[in-house]
Parts: C-alpha cells; sequence; structure tokens
C-alpha cells in the first residue's frame, strides 16, 4: 500500500497529464450532447457578446464596399428602368428618356450653409464625367457639374445662387424656374410662375428636361408657400428641396448621350 | 512563482487569446493554414512554474479557446499535450549551468537560437495534434502534416514577431 502510494507519487504529473487528456478526449467525443446541456447557457452570453463585437467590426470595415455595391446596382436598375420604360409605348406619362446614363458617385465634401455651396464628388473625367452635366440623387436633384479633374470633380450645389433648374409644376404642366436664393438650405424658389396659375401647397415640382442637362420628371421639390412675387406677372413659390443636401452621401451623374446631335442641331436653327 | 509571475502571466494570456479571438479567429491563409498564438502563454510560462500546474494552466487556457471555437475539448487536449511536451523539451534544451531562476523562456534572456529551437518544436507538435485531433481521420495524415507545417510557420513568426518587437532588453544598470 504505501508502494502504491509512493509509485502515484513518483508519477503524479504523468497521471495528471493523463486525466487531463482523458477528460478532454471525452469532451471531444461527446461534445454534442455535452455541450448543449452543460455549457451553452452559461458561455453562450459571453461568446455571443464577443462575437456580435467582432462582427461588428468587421462590418463596419466592410460597410463602405457594401455602399459602393449597392450604389452600381442601384445605377444599373435605374439604367434598367429607363430603357424599359421607354419600351412600354402605351403608358399614360412620357417616360423618362432613355438617353441617359447614369453613373454613380461618393460626395466627398458638401456645404450647405455658405452663401454658395459646392460639392466634391470622387468621380472625374477618367469615369467620363464632364463639365455641365447634371447631378442628381436617388431623392431628387442636386446640381451640376462645373468642372473636373483627373479623379474628382466639384459640383455647383443646388443651393448655389447662379445654378438655374428648368422646372415645371407636375399637374399644370406649366414651365419655371427654380433657383436657390435664400440662406436655408432647405427651401428654393420657383419663379417665372404665370399668376393665373393655381397653385397649391404641396404641389410637385419637377424638372422639365428642355435643356437636356436632367431627364424629365426628376423631383426638385413640393411647394410650401405661395406668395405675391415682386413682379406684376409672376408668383412668387417657394418650394421645400426633395433632397436632403444636409445627410448627402451618394449621388448620380447624368450624362446626355445625345447632347452634341441635339446642340448641333439646335445650333442651325438659330442660325 | 511569485506574485510578479502571476501578473505576467496574466497578462500574457489576456493579450495572447484576445489577439487569437479578436482577429485570428478570422484569419486563414490558402485556405487551411491557421495562426494559433494563444499557445504562446503556455510556451512563455517561467521555468519554475510548477508541473502540475502547468499542466491546468494548458487545460484551463485551451478550454477557454474551446468555447469560442466550438471545439470542445481539442484545444484543451492539445493544450495539455503542449504543456507536458514543454517540460520534456525543456529537460533535453537545459543549458549546462541549468535554467537562471526566475527566469522565462524568452529570446531577450535565452538568445535567438535556443528561443527558435524550443518554440518552433511545441509549437509544431501542438498543431501536429491539434490538427490530428480535428481531422479526426488519421488516413488523412499527411495532409495533417502539411497543415501543421504551414501553420506552424504561421505560428511560430507571429510569435517571434512579438518577441522581437514587444520584448525590449532590460536596461544595462
Amino acid at each position: 500500500m504505501r508502494q502504491l502510494f509512493f509509485l502515484v507519487f513518483k508519477y503524479r504529473v504523468f497521471l495528471v497529464f493523463l486525466f487531463l487528456e482523458i477528460v478532454a478526449l471525452w469532451l471531444v467525443v461527446n461534445q454534442n450532447n455535452y455541450q448543449r446541456v452543460a455549457f451553452a447557457s452559461s458561455s453562450s452570453k459571453v461568446v455571443g457578446t464577443i462575437d456580435a463585437f467582432t462582427s461588428d467590426i468587421t462590418y463596419f470595415v466592410k460597410l463602405r464596399d457594401a455602399n459602393d455595391t449597392l450604389m452600381n446596382e442601384n445605377a444599373r436598375l435605374r439604367k434598367l428602368v429607363n430603357t424599359l420604360y421607354s419600351q412600354v409605348k402605351d403608358l399614360p406619362q412620357a417616360p423618362v428618356d432613355k438617353s441617359y446614363n447614369f453613373s454613380p458617385a461618393r460626395v466627398i465634401n458638401n456645404s450647405v450653409y455658405r452663401a454658395n455651396n459646392y460639392i466634391t464628388i470622387n468621380k472625374g473625367t477618367l469615369d467620363g464625367i464632364e463639365p455641365g452635366m447634371g447631378v442628381i440623387s436617388s431623392e431628387g436633384i442636386v446640381g451640376q457639374v462645373k468642372n473636373c479633374s483627373e479623379n474628382f470633380s466639384t459640383v455647383y450645389s443646388a443651393l448655389h445662387t447662379k445654378l438655374l433648374i428648368s422646372a415645371q409644376l407636375k399637374r399644370h404642366h406649366v414651365l419655371g424656374t427654380a433657383k436657390w436664393n435664400t440662406g436655408n438650405p432647405e427651401i428654393g424658389s420657383l419663379e417665372y410662375i404665370p399668376r393665373n396659375v393655381e397653385v397649391a401647397k404641396g404641389d410637385t415640382i419637377i424638372t422639365s428636361g428642355f435643356n437636356s442637362t436632367y431627364p424629365e420628371g426628376i423631383v426638385i421639390g413640393t411647394v410650401t408657400e405661395v406668395g405675391q412675387g415682386e413682379s406684376e406677372s409672376f408668383l412668387g413659390v417657394n418650394f421645400s428641396f426633395a433632397t436632403d443636401f444636409k445627410s448627402l452621401s451618394y449621388v448620380y451623374v447624368v450624362d446626355y448621350l445625345l447632347k452634341e446631335e441635339r446642340s448641333k442641331l439646335e445650333e442651325e436653327i438659330t442660325e | 512563482m511569485g506574485n510578479r509571475n502571476i501578473v505576467g502571466v496574466a497578462l500574457h494570456f489576456i493579450i495572447y487569446t484576445a489577439i487569437q479571438l479578436l482577429f485570428f479567429r478570422n484569419v486563414a491563409l490558402f485556405q487551411n493554414t491557421f495562426c494559433y498564438l494563444y499557445i504562446a502563454t503556455i510556451i512563455l510560462l517561467p521555468f519554475e512554474t510548477g508541473r502540475i500546474a502547468q499542466l491546468f494552466i494548458g487545460f484551463a487556457i485551451g478550454m477557454f479557446v474551446d468555447f469560442f471555437y466550438d471545439t470542445l475539448g481539442m484545444h484543451a487536449f492539445a493544450s495539455v499535450f503542449l504543456a507536458y511536451a514543454r517540460m520534456v523539451t525543456l529537460n533535453y534544451l537545459q543549458p549546462s549551468t541549468g535554467y537562471e531562476s526566475g527566469g522565462k523562456p524568452l529570446v531577450r534572456e535565452m538568445g535567438i537560437t535556443w528561443f527558435a529551437t524550443y518554440a518552433i518544436i511545441l509549437v509544431f507538435l501542438h498543431h501536429m495534434v491539434f490538427f490530428a485531433i480535428e481531422s479526426s481521420d488519421f488516413s488523412l495524415l499527411l495532409g495533417t502534416l502539411v497543415q501543421s507545417i504551414g501553420s506552424t510557420i504561421f505560428t511560430f513568426t507571429v510569435i517571434m514577431i512579438g518577441q522581437l518587437v514587444f520584448y525590449q532588453k532590460k536596461a544595462k544598470a
């Protein structure tokens, strides 16, 4: 008996080693039953919290790529919708022209509180962007490209007093000009609407499509206020922009593919 | 094992295991090469750590990692094996003057050649045992061997980088 104790003591390290390995092996073999019963309840909360934490980090890192992918998808679908619309002949309303191309871009700089505001986007001449092209967002009008470098472009925000947008009242089909001349980045004014037009609050203002910068039917805003105006013959109409310029992150640059053909034709008329 | 050593081991455990679970858990080179950095805590235990204590430390760390990998018992098995192999390896690699009391198996104390020999043997043994258990199919031994060698290089490189970058030489008095 004493010798047995002595033996156990002599090999105690090896015996502990064997014991722990057997326990581990037993856990491996029985892990499916055992895990659920004994450990899932106590450890899952801790483990789950840490797992959620790591996935949050990786998700956050991947967010930008995910956004870009969705953005391209949107541009593709937008184009597809336009093409399909123009193929459906008997729609009651004239659809958006299919001769427009939309390329997505990310807003990398933006201002809304200056007297004249500009936006910088991450696409330039290498991406086929040219000065004069229109810029829209999924919400509505954004602005017009001012000038381009190879990889970036600056854009006149619609919150720029020099930017005039050919607009129409959707309900009346009356033409006017939308512009911004207040310090409030949410409100613009619609000018040259004749006094005989019955404009109501909530009427939608859309692009006319007449100057080819924007396709017809892009939402500019909704009427918030109808006043007498300074001129004798025109109403003073204020509207709130459909686009939230303060939270602008992704936009589409509109390329009118038939630009040259059209301007050439129109030049011939003026001559 | 004095209080200072316990704090040191706890620090190793927190840092190496955190890096393992937060980062290396999601990293796989060539789809089958992994880094099991957490075993550095066991490899770097002070020389004078009690033998039975080493085994239990190995078991505890292995179990802890197992919870996160959903491999209950596998890392525990490999880690206990590692702890035992460590004692044997330390016996073989013992310098003629013996180990300095209060010393640790670090590059700055034992030199780079000694440490590399010591670490590569242990990392490889651990990985071999772990991958063999994980595949639980000894007919795939060649695949397991290749996987173990690749992962050993990976883990050893990371441990070595840690040794060279974060364990500064003590300033000479």
